[in-house]
C-alpha cells in the first residue's frame, strides 16, 4: 500500500546516512575539508575511473587520516548501529513487546562476561583488545543466547514471556560472574569497564572483517524473515492459523537477531539504547510493515551510532567519551519524548 | 468443505478438555459451537485447525485427514479470526488484509494480480473497502472485526473458523458480522463459530454443537437443540424458548433464578 510512504522513508534514511558518514569523516581533532574526505574515498576506485571523473589524488595527511583512523571506526560503528538497530525491530516485533531491544535475551551480558574473562586472561596490551576480545565476547554472548533458549522451552516450544522472564535470569546470573572476575582483574579493570560503556575508540579494518559477515549474515536473513514477522505480530495462534510455522521461525529469528548482536557487541561493547530507539523512531517514519521497518531501522541506527560517536570523540577531544554513555544521555530523554508523543496522539505500539 | 469431526479427544495435563466428540458438517453450513465457559469451544475450533492436535481420534475435511496437510495448505482451506488479536502495531487495513496472501506467496512473494483480485474480493465481501488506508489501531471494534474477517476470507478458504467474531459488539455490528457469514455460507463456504449468544446461535446457524465439560451433549438443528430442557442441562440455567414467529427462529428469554416459570 503506502508504497511512496516506504520507498520515500528509506530515501530519506539512506540520504541522511551519507551526510552523516561525511560530516563525521571530516570532524575531529583534526578538520578535513569534505572535498578531501570525498578524494580520499574516491581513492578506492581504480585509476582509469577516477581520472575519467577528474578526481584528484587526496592530500597523503588527510589521506592517512580518513582512511586509517576515521573511516573504519566510522564504517565499523555503521555496521554496529545497524545491527542493533535492526535486532531491536525483530524482537520488538516477534515479542509484541515496545521495550524489547537487542540485549533482552540476556546477549549483552554473555558478551561483557566473555570480554571480561578474555580481558583478565590476555592482560597485555591494548591491542589485544583488537585480537582476541571480541572472540571471547562473541562467544559469550552466543553462549548465553544458546543458555537462554534452552531455559525458555518447554516441550520444544518458546514462549515469550519464558524467553523475557529467562533473559533477564540468565543475565542476572551472567552479571554476577562478571563483578566476580572484574573483581579479580586488577589493574585490568579500567580496560573491562571501558569495554562495558560501549566503545569505538582505536578500532580498525580488521574490527570490521570480523564482525560484518556476521552482522550482514544476520541482517539478511532478517529480512528474509520480515514478512513472517508481520504475520506474527498478528499474535502468535493467529499466526499458526494463517500458515506460519511458528515454533521454527521464532527460534530462526532469534539465532539471526543474537548472530548480528553478537558480532556487533563483540567489537563494540555494550552500547545501549540505539536498538531500543532507533526502531521506535523508524516505525514513527514508516509505518509497522517490517518488510521496510527492518532496511530503514539499520540504516537509522547505524547513522545514529555515527552520529553519537562523532560527538563523543569530539566533545572533549582530545579526550574521548565512551560512546555508549552518548547514547544515554540523548537516548533516555529522547525515548521518553517519544512515548509522551505517542501517548498523546493515542496510538498503541508506537 | 465436509467437515468431519472423529471421536476426537484433548486434555490439558491430566484434565480432559475434549472427550469422544464426533460431528459432521456439510459443506456450506453454518455452524454454532455453544457451551458455557470450559466447556472445550475454543479447544474444539483449534483442533478443526490443527494449531491444537488432538490427542486421539481425527478432523478430515472432505475425507482428507488434516493432520497430513502441511501448515501452507491446511491455511489455504481454512481461515480463522481469533479474538482480541493483532491490534499491537498501526498496521494498515490494507496490510492486515495483504497479509491473509502469506499461505500464497509466503515469506518473499510480491503480491501478483491474484492475490489483489483476492485482497479485493475479500475485503468487498467483508464491507471494509474504503477503509485501506486507516491504521488497524484507529478503527472501531465492529470494523476491526470486519477487517480480521476480510483477511481471513483473502486466504480464501473453504471453511471458516470464528471465536467469538460478535463479542464486545454492539447489536447492529452484531448482525453485520452474522450476515456476512450467512453469505458466506451461502456460497459454499463452511462456517463454523464459536458463540455466547443463543438468540444469536437460534436465529443465524444451520447446526448447532452443544458442548458441556467437553462432551457433546446435544447436536443438530437450532431447533432440536435450543429446548429448554438442553439450556438447563448445559447452563444450569432455566429458560423459556418460543418459536418466534416473525423469524421461524427459536427465541430463548433467560428465566432469573428466583423467578418461576
Amino acid at each position: 500500500m503506502p508504497r511512496k510512504r516506504a520507498a520515500g522513508s528509506l530515501i530519506a534514511v539512506l540520504a541522511v546516512s551519507v551526510v552523516v558518514l561525511m560530516v563525521s569523516a571530516s570532524v575531529g581533532t583534526v578538520g578535513v575539508p569534505v572535498a578531501e574526505t570525498l578524494k580520499s574515498v574516491a581513492g578506492c576506485l581504480p585509476e582509469s575511473i577516477r581520472t575519467a571523473l577528474g578526481i584528484g589524488k587526496a592530500d597523503p595527511a588527510f589521506d592517512a587520516i580518513i582512511m586509517k583512523v576515521r573511516l573504519p571506526r566510522i564504517i565499523l560503528g555503521f555496521a554496529v548501529g545497524a545491527a542493533l538497530g535492526a535486532a531491536g525491530a525483530c524482537y520488538q516485533g516477534l515479542l509484541s513487546n515496545p521495550l524489547a531491544d537487542p540485549y533482552i535475551i540476556g546477549v549483552s551480558s554473555g558478551a561483557a562476561l566473555g570480554a571480561s574473562i578474555g580481558i583478565v586472561l590476555t592482560s597485555s596490551s591494548m591491542a589485544a583488545l583488537g585480537g582476541a576480545i571480541p572472540l571471547f565476547a562473541f562467544g559469550g554472548a552466543l553462549v548465553s543466547m544458546i543458555l537462554v533458549m534452552a531455559l525458555a522451552q518447554v516441550k520444544g516450544k518458546v514462549q515469550s514471556e519464558s524467553l523475557l522472564l529467562s533473559g533477564v535470569v540468565v543475565g542476572s546470573f551472567i552479571w554476577a560472574l562478571v563483578s566476580f572476575t572484574m573483581l579479580a582483574a586488577g589493574e585490568d579493570l579500567p580496560k573491562v569497564m571501558m569495554w562495558l560503556m560501549g566503545s569505538l575508540s582505536a578500532r580498525n579494518w580488521g574490527h570490521f572483517a570480523m564482525s560484518a559477515p556476521y552482522i550482514a549474515v544476520g541482517i539478511g536473513a532478517m529480512m528474509l524473515m520480515s514478512r513472517g514477522l508481520n504475520v506474527i505480530s498478528m499474535g502468535e495462534e493467529q499466526a499458526r492459523f494463517m500458515g506460519l510455522g511458528v515454533e521454527g521461525f521464532k527460534k530462526a529469528v532469534i539465532v539471526a537477531c543474537s548472530l548480528a548482536t553478537s558480532a556487533a557487541v563483540g567489537v563494540s561493547g555494550i552500547i545501549g539504547f540505539v536498538g531500543l530507539i532507533v526502531p521506535h523512531m523508524a516505525r514513527y517514519l514508516t509505518g509497522p510493515d517490517h518488510r521496510v521497518l527492518i532496511p530503514v531501522s539499520a540504516l537509522a541506527g547505524g547513522a545514529l551510532l555515527v552520529a553519537a560517536d562523532t560527538v563523543a570523540r569530539t566533545i572533549i577531544s582530545p579526550a574521548e567519551l565512551p560512546v555508549g554513555t552518548v547514547t544515554a544521555l540523548v537516548g533516555a530523554p529522547f525515548f521518553f519524548y517519544l512515548l509522551r508523543r505517542s501517548r498523546r496522539e493515542g496510538k498503541s505500539g508506537k | 468443505m465436509k467437515v468431519s469431526m472423529e471421536k476426537i479427544s484433548y486434555s490439558y495435563g491430566r484434565k480432559a478438555a475434549l472427550t469422544d466428540v464426533t460431528a459432521s458438517l456439510p459443506a456450506g453450513s453454518l455452524t454454532g459451537i455453544i457451551g458455557p465457559n470450559g466447556s472445550g469451544k475454543s479447544t474444539l475450533l483449534r483442533i478443526l485447525g490443527y494449531v491444537a492436535r488432538p490427542a486421539s481420534g481425527r478432523v478430515t475435511y472432505d475425507g482428507a485427514d488434516i493432520s497430513s496437510m502441511s501448515p501452507m495448505g491446511r491455511a489455504r482451506l481454512i481461515g480463522a479470526v481469533l479474538q482480541d488479536q493483532g491490534t499491537q502495531f498501526p498496521f494498515s487495513v490494507e496490510d492486515v488484509v495483504e497479509m491473509g496472501r502469506f499461505p500464497y506467496n509466503g515469506m518473499l512473494g510480491r503480491p501478483g494480480r491474484r492475490d489483489t483480485e483476492a485482497i479485493q474480493k475479500a475485503m468487498a465481501m467483508a464491507g471494509v473497502l474504503g477503509l485501506e488506508g486507516r491504521q488497524i489501531t484507529t478503527l472501531s471494534s465492529g470494523e476491526r472485526q470486519r477487517v480480521f474477517i476480510a483477511r481471513a476470507l483473502a486466504q480464501e478458504p473453504k471453511v471458516m473458523l470464528l471465536d467469538e467474531p460478535t463479542s464486545h459488539l454492539d447489536i447492529s455490528y452484531q448482525l453485520e458480522v452474522m450476515e456476512i457469514l450467512k453469505g458466506l455460507a451461502a456460497l459454499g463456504t463452511t462456517v463454523i463459530i464459536v458463540m455466547h449468544d443463543l438468540n444469536l446461535a437460534g436465529l443465524y446457524c444451520d447446526r448447532l454443537i452443544a458442548l458441556k465439560e467437553g462432551r457433546v451433549v446435544s447436536e443438530g438443528r437450532p431447533d432440536d437443540v435450543l429446548t429448554a430442557d438442553n439450556i438447563l442441562e448445559i447452563y444450569g440455567v432455566r429458560a423459556v424458548v418460543k418459536n418466534n414467529p416473525e423469524t421461524s427462529r427459536p427465541g430463548i428469554v433467560m428465566l432469573t433464578p428466583s423467578s418461576k416459570p
